[in-house]
């Protein structure tokens, strides 16, 4: 016994023991998250349950649970009572998505093959037994096998109607806007700047109000063309019955998908996966953001932290580089790095206010009074947007490449600094050619750790510029091509709004799940690849060793 | 002996290394401190040019110290201060016009542990030229310049067809030889070398001792040792320092066989030390 604590082997147990727990409560971590999320991309079998008052309902069990006998008023139970929580969707007939139902009511559960599951673009999914395929009132498609090999091209053709009217409504209206947008913002700044005598520029406002004639012109143009294809595309329905077998009329134009959980093959079941987590990166999100993809809150994660490393390394490696290379090490010089460090432990909201307070209100607010003048109080620069955003997180972020870069730069050898002087090089060519290059893979950990700090900071996000739902990515074809001044998603956000502020949360709660992954794994991936880089340039300047 | 001309030209300092012959670098009453504590206590000593000079004595005697207040390496060290003269070519390296970058420039240094950059072996040895901005359209001069300085460091066939290779795959030794080569290759005047074979297996030692042998006729050489047979082997004068004091400095032949102080007598026949 003696000899286990003098060895010191005990305590080894107990480290390796730490370890195993971290890694057990990390595997456990992506585990339920992955299941959890599941129910947004796995076609879970649906159930069509029967109840002893004669009722019929389909959908999905997602839960099953048992209330004890103790919990339950005495007089009506003798023991314990399992409940079932069916996703029973039909929103538009239900109201709600969900329903509990208690054992002793059910009479029988099924799962009939014949059970479809309609995905629609709005009022979430339909669960149901598709009877068949309208065309202008003409029956085309009957019976229930036939209806689920024939639709398909028909929700091709459809699907492709669908991108058309996207592209109009989206792209095409979206830049007759934008300019429609600027020749108003044109037509302003004129008159505020004539504004003692309006004649004057009168020729000048005309021209560009027939500029914007001109433009609304071709707006409508294109909203007919909308129209058009819309009509086109409203000739079609399909006609699906509910479980109690009420008849309901559902515009292919508005279907995603139909598919038949219940007769699924293994190889059917892997591709609907993989189309629906490839929706879920590359689509916009639908419902509120409860349905559909994610794709503008990626875009925005990862471009506010490119954005936000432009500003916070170089800036911090300049810091570094000071403090530890040229300041005079003394007691101020220690002071700055003590309020470094505690900057780093500052509540993030507290840099959100900051934000606030400092770019948006003073920085957003001059520039607006200065360049923007004839549109006020509208803010241009005076309010939250993923400039402030970035800066904002920037600032958040910057004492960890500060701290990370001077750790490296300590940990350059005094050898090869004294060679680099012997040879007549003057200190900063020391430092620009080999202190720097040298230090780098140890200001890249920094760079890695601050881009997963920022990637995953929420907080001071919604009071600088996240939104719910943006209408334009921060990016676009629009001269100049980035708009920094413009609102943005965020998953971080995303998350907390989808799980907690919308109006359907527990239909939405794989959509959190699923978001939460994709942080996850954005965060690994940014990570992975800043490794990969640093290995790279460890491997090039390790340092000599005999 | 005195400067006169402190002029602020590379060429004037070496018009005068020209017209005195005999002592390349002069030291005179050196006192050195390190913050309050006295490192190097009246120094003086006349280094005569293309010689060997040897520094021997135990450690903390201040050799290192010695060496690297000739290319005010020291200076690097906060709270530094030096005391009397210390003249190369005549002219005070310690002087307020005096560009410590320049000085740098002309007096090579290597070191004990082999410090050779992160970069390829080309990249080594062209370190100097290029912070300096030396032949920077001229590849071709560079390249002679790289292979002749790799030459005269013996390492050239040993590198040959790696150049581009990182440095630090080669073996301590050569290392150490391409530290030499790098410090040779912008032609300084004089070379510093800090006890540069303690590190090295007796192969690699003979060899840069062969080296220290054939670089004579182009450099002043100063060498740091703690090992005596080095010192009688390589150097033509040798120096014996004892806490903080220059004990000793004669001819090598002369302080191996008959030194004319006791201490230097004890340290060399190992009594102590």
């Amino acid at each position: 016994m003696k000899k286990l604590f003098k060895t010191g082997e005990i305590f080894i147990w107990f480290t390796g023991f730490g370890l195993a727990l971290i890694l057990l409560m990390i595997s456990g971590l992506m585990v339920l998250v992955l299941l959890k999320g599941s129910d947004y991309y796995y076609p879970s079998k649906l159930a069509s349950v029967s109840t002893v008052e004669g009722k019929n309902y389909l959908g999905q069990i997602i839960r099953e649970e048992t209330i004890p006998k103790s919990n339950l008023p005495d007089s009506l139970h003798d023991e314990d009572l399992e409940r079932y929580n069916l996703k029973i969707a039909n929103r538009d007939i239900y109201g709600l998505d969900f329903k509990w139902i208690e054992q002793p009511d059910i009479k029988s559960i099924s799962y009939p093959k014949d059970a479809a599951v309609v995905e629609r673009m709005e009022f979430g999914n339909f669960n149901g037994y598709p009877v068949k395929l309208i065309t202008d009132r003409q029956t085309v498609i009957a019976g229930d096998e036939n209806v689920e090999e024939g639709i398909s091209p028909y929700l091709d053709k459809i699907s492709d109607f669908r991108d058309e009217i996207n592209h109009l409504s989206k792209s095409e209206v979206g830049k007759i806007n934008y300019k429609i947008e600027q020749l108003r913002l044109d037509i302003k700044k004129l008159k505020y700047y004539n504004r003692d005598d309006v004649s004057k520029v009168q020729d000048q406002i005309d021209e560009i109000q027939d500029k914007i004639d001109k433009l609304n012109n071709s707006y409508t143009v294109i909203s007919h063309q909308v129209d058009s294809i819309k009509q086109i595309a409203g000739r079609y329905s399909l006609l699906v019955k509910t479980a109690d077998g009420d008849e309901k009329q559902i515009d292919l134009l508005n279907i995603v998908r139909v598919y038949y959980p219940n007769r699924m093959s293994l190889v059917q079941k892997a591709g609907f996966i993989v189309n629906k987590i490839t929706e879920f990166l590359v689509e916009d999100p639908r419902e509120s953001n409860t349905e559909g993809g994610v794709f503008p809150a990626i875009f925005g994660t990862v471009m506010m932290v490119i954005l936000m490393s432009l500003v916070a390394v170089p800036f911090g490696v300049i810091a570094a580089l000071y403090l530890r290379e040229y300041a005079k090490q003394g007691a101020f010089v220690r002071l700055v790095r003590i309020a470094v460090n505690n900057l780093a432990g500052i509540p993030s909201i507290v840099f959100g206010v900051f934000g606030l307070g400092f770019f948006i209100y003073f920085v957003g607010g001059t520039i607006d009074k200065l360049f923007y003048p004839e549109i006020l109080p509208t803010p241009t620069w005076g309010t939250g947007g993923i400039l402030w955003a970035s800066l904002t997180l920037a600032l958040l972020t910057v004492p960890v490449v500060i701290v990370s870069t001077e750790e490296a730069l300590a940990s350059i050898p005094r050898g090869i600094r004294e060679a680099s002087l012997a040879l007549g090089s003057t200190k900063w060519q020391t430092v620009r050619r080999i202190v720097l290059p040298a230090a780098a893979p140890g200001i890249l950990t920094g760079v890695i750790l601050a881009m997963a700090r920022g990637a995953g900071e929420v907080a001071p996000l919604m009071i600088t510029g996240v939104v719910k739902l943006a209408p334009n990515l921060p990016l676009d074809g629009n001269f100049p091509f980035f708009h920094l001044d413009r609102k943005f998603m965020h998953l971080g956000f995303h998350i907390f709004d989808v799980g907690f502020q919308s109006p359907n949360v527990e239909a939405a709660l794989p959509m959190v799940y699923m978001t939460t992954l994709l942080l996850i794994l954005i965060v690994v991936l940014l990570n992975i690849s800043a490794m990969v880089l640093r290995n790279k340039l460890r491997k090039k300047y390790k340092s000599s060793t005999f | 002996m005195d400067n006169t001309s402190k002029l602020n030209e590379p060429q004037a300092v070496i018009q005068k290394a020209d017209s005195d012959k005999h002592v390349k670098i002069l030291v005179k009453n050196m006192n050195f401190y390190y913050g309050s504590v006295l490192a190097l206590q009246d120094v003086s000593m006349n280094i005569q040019p293309h010689k060997v000079t040897a520094l021997i004595g135990p450690s903390g005697c201040g050799k290192s110290t010695f060496l690297r207040s000739l290319n005010r390496m020291n200076d690097l060290i906060d709270g530094v201060r030096v005391e009397g003269e210390i003249k190369i070519d005549g002219v005070d390296i310690y002087d307020n016009w005096i560009d410590v970058v320049d000085l740098r420039k002309r007096i090579g240094m290597i070191f004990q542990k082999s410090n050779p950059f992160p970069k390829s072996i080309y990249e080594n040895v062209a370190y100097g030229l290029r912070v300096n901005g030396m032949f920077k359209r001229d590849k071709k001069k560079m390249e002679e310049i790289v292979e002749k300085s790799l030459k005269q460091a013996a390492l050239w066939d040993e590198v040959k067809d790696r150049l581009n290779e990182s440095a630090l795959g080669l073996s301590g030794g050569q290392q150490q030889r391409l530290c030499i080569a790098r410090a040779m290759a912008i032609e300084p005047e004089i070379l510093l070398m800090d006890e540069p074979a303690s590190a090295l297996d007796p192969i690699s030692t003979a060899k840069i001792e062969e080296l220290i042998h054939q670089l004579k006729k182009d450099f002043t050489i100063v060498i740091v040792t703690h090992n005596m047979q080095q010192a009688a082997r390589v150097s033509d004068e040798t120096a014996f320092f004892y806490l903080g004091k220059l004990i000793e400095f004669d001819k090598t032949s002369k302080i191996f066989t008959k030194p004319s102080i006791r201490q230097t007598e004890d340290y060399i026949s190992g009594r102590f030390g």
